[in-house]
């Protein structure tokens, strides 16, 4: 039998492998090596992961989707909150100017107040997703 | 039989049963790319589980061109490579021009004495391969990819991948020769 290059011995070993085929006897010590090599290399390795992992998994993607969900809910509710004000305060404006001119005043003097409540709400909410999200696989 | 297309629809219905039936069936495949390119044992859970949350955020964008195992063995490997240029401040090896003259530090295969501590030693012999030929490796002999999977999932070269394969399975068949040898003698 002609002598085979490596390349040729790792596609020939390959083919016989993939078709059963018994080669006993008939081949090279190289070819023996590589056909002891590839058997090592399908073996699966001794480690694994744990064996609850997919469960973990899943109730960290589960756990992680309520956050953004809430977070969702938060926003929308925000939205709501100040669209149903415009709203209100513009019928009220149209019904009778003079009696929510006060109204108005009266938010005008504390709009800072008004303005950093909300920020800070949405302030906390965020940092509390950062911080949740960065320690999420350290736990 | 797990059936890819239910599973997907599911998944993308919120069905969170169906995301688990997904990890069971891939955590395996996860496992074997990120652990022959990650060397840290704890780091290695923690990247599968990036992986796979990962995997639950763009499932949308899947669209079964090609095989889910494909898809998921991508992000592996590209979690993996991240994590390795990020964390371990490590350039990913390329293609090492003295491949051939490659010098693996755990040199001692003449002590080895069964086929399950060849098995071990032809691991270490693997951990100690630049990053792309072990990947190959894996991909190719462990998750029974094609050469053209592991073109799709790694971004490289058909003959690349063919002479990754070639030469990492010509310089491990060399070591474990040593071994064969004695025990014919």
């Amino acid at each position: 039998m002609k002598k085979m290059d490596d390349e040729e011995l790792q596609k020939w070993v390959e083919e016989n492998k993939l078709l059963n085929k018994e080669t006993d006897g008939l081949i090279s010590d190289d070819a023996k090596a590589y056909q002891f090599l590839f058997d090592v290399l399908e073996q699966e390795p001794l480690q694994s992961l744990p064996y609850d992992f997919s469960a973990k998994v899943t109730r960290k993607v589960q756990a992680e989707a309520k956050r953004t969900s809430e977070l969702r809910s938060y926003l929308t509710l925000l939205a709501v909150f100040v669209v149903a004000v415009g709203i209100i305060f513009t019928l009220l404006s149209a019904i009778n100017f003079g009696k929510n001119q006060a109204f108005f005043n009266t938010l005008l003097d504390y709009k800072w107040i008004v303005v950093l409540t909300i920020f800070s709400l949405l302030t906390i909410q965020y940092l509390d997703q950062i911080l949740v999200k960065a320690n999420i696989f350290r736990r | 039989m797990f059936n890819e297309k239910e599973v997907v629809t599911r998944i993308l219905k919120g069905d969170m049963r169906a995301f688990e039936l997904l990890v069971k069936q891939y955590e395996r495949l996860v496992f074997h790319v990120t652990s022959r390119l990650v060397k840290d044992e704890d780091d290695i859970a923690d990247i599968c589980q990036e992986v796979f949350i990962k995997v639950h955020k763009g499932l949308f964008r899947f669209n079964f061109q090609s095989k889910l195992s494909t898809w998921v063995a991508q992000i592996t490997y590209f979690t993996a490579i991240n994590y390795l240029k990020k964390y371990k401040n490590k350039q990913v090896d390329s293609y090492p021009d003295d491949i051939e003259n490659y010098h693996f530090t755990n040199d001692n295969p003449e002590q080895l004495l069964t086929k399950k501590e060849v098995a071990n030693y032809v691991e270490q012999l693997i951990l100690q391969l630049p990053e792309t030929y072990r990947t190959v490796i894996t991909l190719y002999h462990l998750n029974e990819f094609s050469l053209e999977e592991i073109g799709e999932i790694t971004g490289m070269p058909e003959g690349t991948i063919k002479s990754y394969l070639f030469r990492a399975r010509k310089l491990l068949k060399e070591k474990v020769e040593v071994y064969l040898k004695k025990d014919m003698v």
